[in-house]
């Protein structure tokens, strides 16, 4: 891969980066993460997916456990982005993409959240930019991240009735007065 | 009396109203106060006439700079676009706000404007042409240029804003700093002239040089500093208006607002005069009348000032107070040594 | 914001001898009492580039905490999009970053295409990758505008303005739309270019490198700027890591991740270019980065318009897109980082849910670690060297 190495000149410039990408892996390197995956992580079946992800299923009670093991034993450093989907009666589900960067390698991690004590574990600790994440899933889905330095509206006023995200959101506000369409 | 002219008429036309005034038994003391304001009334004319043509160079001069036109609809060349600017200025409401310091708010700009005036006292436009030759009259310009300081921070506190407060404290921190550099390189040319008054040093420069070419350094320290205190990028940051959205006036609006916009450029125009005396020779010149010649070397510095501005970035405050303490004040004072040196060999 | 100056955002840092900042002197200087003083800036402020406002406690000039409140630009498009077709969420995207359409809209088209399992001919895949280095160039030479904006030079805005209007003008010859292109389709794009237009672009191409060159020598070789940008706002490897930051932010910091590279898309694989990449992590890193990267894109637009073959320029797609039930990310390099668009699909025609990954939210995050201990000066510097464009932030 050809890079171009920018120095602006001052003392601390390294020659090599700090850290060398990898590209993402596919095919049978797909299949072997997926070992690895297996065997840090015995009681969790990843699925091999046909874009090149790996996605598991982590229950929410050892989200955190298993999001350490996932960051600090399979590498994966990288939190892309943090969504939470509402099922409706099957409940919410809080997604997480990750990556690692110096092995390409891709998962998805699905916590499923039930409607009627819709808590999820905060990883902020481990990934810190699922702060704002998180605070975005808060206000627009009303998932609560328990362990959250700063669970905050993040998008909407404070004060806001609801989390519109949700399938079963209803605008409580007044309806406003339309204005006449000028008659020619 | 000192209104001395080259020409006889304004001394023939103070002769026949003395004469007027002696005949009608008027006190003489009336007639000094009715020369004053014909000659403060001349000053501010003056002023008032070059700011609205330097606005237009301005705009002008930085259009062009930047790849566009500059005004160009309002009058020939967009001549009249200060005018009109003007005018929309003054009839716009002038609004004071609730948390600000109501006389101090509305008095700063009057405090601002009134020195960038005085300085005109003493600024010879022409052989004679003055209207006070002051024997102190390169303290009496530091003097004045000292006095925006405390106008620019009462602008600042009484605004109750603090954004205001913020560029009112660099602007004080700002002036009172280069200040001191540009009196030390003030304080060279004085050396090589002998002499504190503007006449006597424009003489001392008849008779060698111009001091450009005897005071090189002292010249760029002076050009420095005066752009600082005259609040310019790359040192504007008083009023800095990316990061501290105007600065100190930032709650001005219409009149007071065109009032702090006229000072400024009216200090301009004066830091440009006594720059062309103190380095350029003032008045003095081949050929040409000597007012053109001290209006030539005047916009000399004001073309300056603005190509320097449409070309830097903004210094940061930390660096703008190193430049001045840790270099231009060193240089400055090696400069005055030196100068000492040379005029006592 | 009830609490704000209570609140420090949340932000974990990763202490490491690299990162140690000045700290804020003690507030009792002898007898003289001082306070911290907490200032709004924005929403309404010349440098916070839209609508951000960041509530900012501050020693003297120095900067002891930020909070950034956002959300005064939310316009619920996810939200929105729940209740439409695929197509119609086309010129959606368009608004959340408004400076980068084309690389919005291709980020939702490539990962519905990716869902159907979608071929698209080779031309409009030529077409897209000229219309998204173009559009790279044209996002940049605004942040480069801006950035000396911020910095007080008011030159170069109009300087890069000047360059932006012809790119400006190509996209309107083609899209008819100079920012809200409409352009990307399922399976290709809306309208295929002439010979003619292939022929202006070609001649920016041989004009640019002059004007870059004229950037240089305006603000890129001013000490003043090396001396406001260098060693403000550092961020090493692993906190842009750890903080998600992607795009320029992260090449700055000594990784040179770039999904051009690393998850090719397109036909970015055949062309040839160099990720431009810094290991400093400061402002002025930042600053070298994204220039370099507007010479790598005229490389690539060089190459892509020498290779752009003839042939269709939309494929065959279906007219009532319905994706399969479950759940895609796509992602594409935009100018300020990795534009993420996940979509969920019960197998209607329209999402079940839509998330879009915006980066200018995800770096603005780091904009408390990177302005502690710094001026106020620096600190309008720092917004500008991320790069944000509220629109995506707010969404």
């Amino acid at each position: 891969m050809s890079l171009r190495k920018i120095s602006s000149g001052s003392g601390s410039s390294q020659p090599v980066p700090a850290l060398m990408p990898a590209r993402v892996v596919g095919g049978a390197a797909l299949a072997e993460s997926a070992e690895r995956l297996r065997q840090e992580l015995p009681q969790l079946e990843p699925r091999i997916r046909p874009d090149g992800w790996l996605e598991i299923a982590v229950p929410r009670d050892s989200l955190l456990e298993v999001s350490s093991i996932l960051r600090d034993r399979l590498g994966y450093d990288y939190l892309l982005l943090l969504s939470a989907v509402d099922w409706k009666e099957k409940g919410f589900q809080v997604v997480l993409h990750l990556q690692n960067l110096a092995r390409g390698e891709r998962l998805i991690a699905t916590v499923d959240v039930p409607r009627e004590d819709p808590r999820c574990p905060s990883v902020v600790s481990l990934w810190p930019t699922a702060n704002w994440h998180e605070r975005e899933a808060w206000d627009l889905m009303g998932i609560r991240f328990d362990g959250h330095p700063d669970l905050r509206r993040i998008l909407l006023k404070e004060g806001w009735q609801g989390h519109p995200l949700r399938k079963d959101y209803e605008d409580h506000r007044p309806p406003r007065d339309r204005l006449p369409r000028p008659v020619r | 009396m000192y209104l001395a002219a080259t020409s006889s008429l304004p001394l023939r036309l103070y002769q026949w109203t003395e004469q007027l005034f002696t005949d009608l038994g008027l006190p003489l003391w009336l007639l000094a106060v009715l020369v004053a304001t014909v000659k403060a009334a001349l000053i501010i004319g003056f002023i008032l006439i070059n700011v609205i043509f330097l606005i237009w160079l301005e705009r002008k001069l930085g259009g062009h700079i930047q790849n566009r036109l500059g005004p160009v609809y309002t009058g020939p060349f967009g001549l009249l676009q200060t005018v009109a600017d003007a005018l929309k200025v003054l009839v716009k409401e002038d609004i004071i706000p609730a948390a600000a310091d109501r006389w101090v708010f509305m008095a700063a700009p009057l405090v601002a404007f009134v020195p960038s005036v005085m300085i005109w006292l003493v600024v010879p436009f022409a052989p004679g042409v003055q209207a006070r030759d002051l024997n102190i009259g390169t303290l009496y310009v530091a003097a004045m240029t000292g006095c925006t300081v405390p106008a620019l921070l009462m602008a600042g506190w009484s605004s109750g804003n603090k954004w205001s407060l913020l560029g009112a404290f660099r602007a004080g921190a700002q002036l009172v700093s280069y200040e001191v550099p540009l009196i030390l390189a003030t304080l060279a040319v004085v050396m090589l002239a002998g002499s504190l008054s503007l006449n006597d040093i424009i003489r001392a420069q008849q008779e060698s040089t111009w001091f450009i070419f005897l005071q090189p350094l002292g010249f760029v320290v002076y050009l420095i500093s005066a752009i600082a205190e005259l609040n310019r990028t790359p040192f504007d940051l008083p009023e800095a208006e990316s990061e501290l959205v105007a600065g100190f006036n930032t709650e001005y609006s219409g009149f007071r607002f065109a009032i702090f916009f006229l000072t400024e450029y009216a200090n301009l125009l004066g830091s440009s005069a006594i720059a062309a005396t103190l380095f350029l020779g003032g008045w003095s010149g081949p050929f040409l009348p000597p007012f053109v010649w001290f209006l030539l070397k005047t916009y000399l510095f004001v073309f300056l000032a603005m190509w320097i501005r449409f070309t830097l970035p903004r210094l940061r405050v930390d660096q703008l107070m190193n430049l001045s303490w840790k270099f231009l004040l060193p240089v400055a004072l090696i400069n005055v040594l030196g100068t000492g040196v040379f005029v006592a060999l | 914001m009830p609490d704000a100056a209570a609140t420090v955002s949340g932000a974990t840092r990763e202490q490491d001898g690299e990162e140690v900042r000045p700290t804020a002197p003690d507030s009792e200087v002898g007898d003289l009492h001082t306070e911290e003083m907490m200032i709004n800036m924005g929403p309404q402020h010349p440098s916070t580039h839209g609508v951000l406002r960041a509530v900012v406690t501050i020693d003297g000039e120095r900067v002891v905490d930020v909070d950034s409140d956002v959300g005064y630009l939310h316009r619920c498009f996810e939200k929105i999009c729940e209740k439409l077709t695929y197509h119609q969420i086309i010129p959606y995207t368009d608004r959340t970053d408004y400076l980068a359409g084309m690389t919005n809209e291709l980020a939702l088209v490539l990962t519905v295409e990716k869902a159907l399992g979608l071929e698209v001919p080779r031309r409009a895949q030529f077409i897209r990758t000229i219309m998204s280095e173009l559009q790279r160039i044209h996002s940049h030479l605004l942040w480069f505008g801006t950035f000396g904006l911020d910095l007080g030079a008011t030159t170069p805005f109009l300087y890069a303005f000047r360059d932006r209007e012809t790119i400006s003008d190509l996209f309107e010859e083609i899209t008819g739309a100079r920012m809200m292109y409409n352009y990307m389709r399922v399976g290709g794009v809306r309208n295929d270019v002439s010979a003619a237009w292939v022929k202006k672009v070609r001649t920016f191409l041989r004009q640019f490198p002059a004007a870059l060159r004229e950037y240089d020598d305006l603000l890129t070789g001013n000490p003043i700027l090396k001396a406001r940008t260098r060693g403000v706002g550092k961020i090493n490897a692993r906190t842009a890591i750890a903080y998600g930051a992607s795009g320029p932010v992260l090449r700055a910091s000594g990784v040179p991740y770039d999904l051009r590279k690393h998850d090719p898309y397109l036909v970015y694989d055949e062309l040839e270019f160099d990720v431009a990449w810094a290991s400093e992590g400061d402002v002025l890193a930042r600053y070298q980065v994204r220039l370099e990267e507007m010479r790598q894109s005229l490389r690539i637009l060089e190459q892509a318009l020498e290779g752009l073959p003839e042939g269709e320029y939309l494929g065959k797609a279906p007219r009532i897109i319905k994706l399969p039930p479950g759940h895609y990310y796509g992602h594409v390099e935009g100018p300020r980082g990795e534009v993420g668009c996940y979509i969920v699909s019960d197998g209607d025609r329209k999402p079940y849910r839509l998330h879009w990954r915006a980066p200018s939210f995800v770096h603005l995050q780091l904009l408390p670690l990177m302005a502690r201990g710094h001026l106020m000066g620096d600190m309008v510097a720092i917004i500008g060297s991320i790069d944000i464009v509220m629109g995506e932030v707010d969404r």
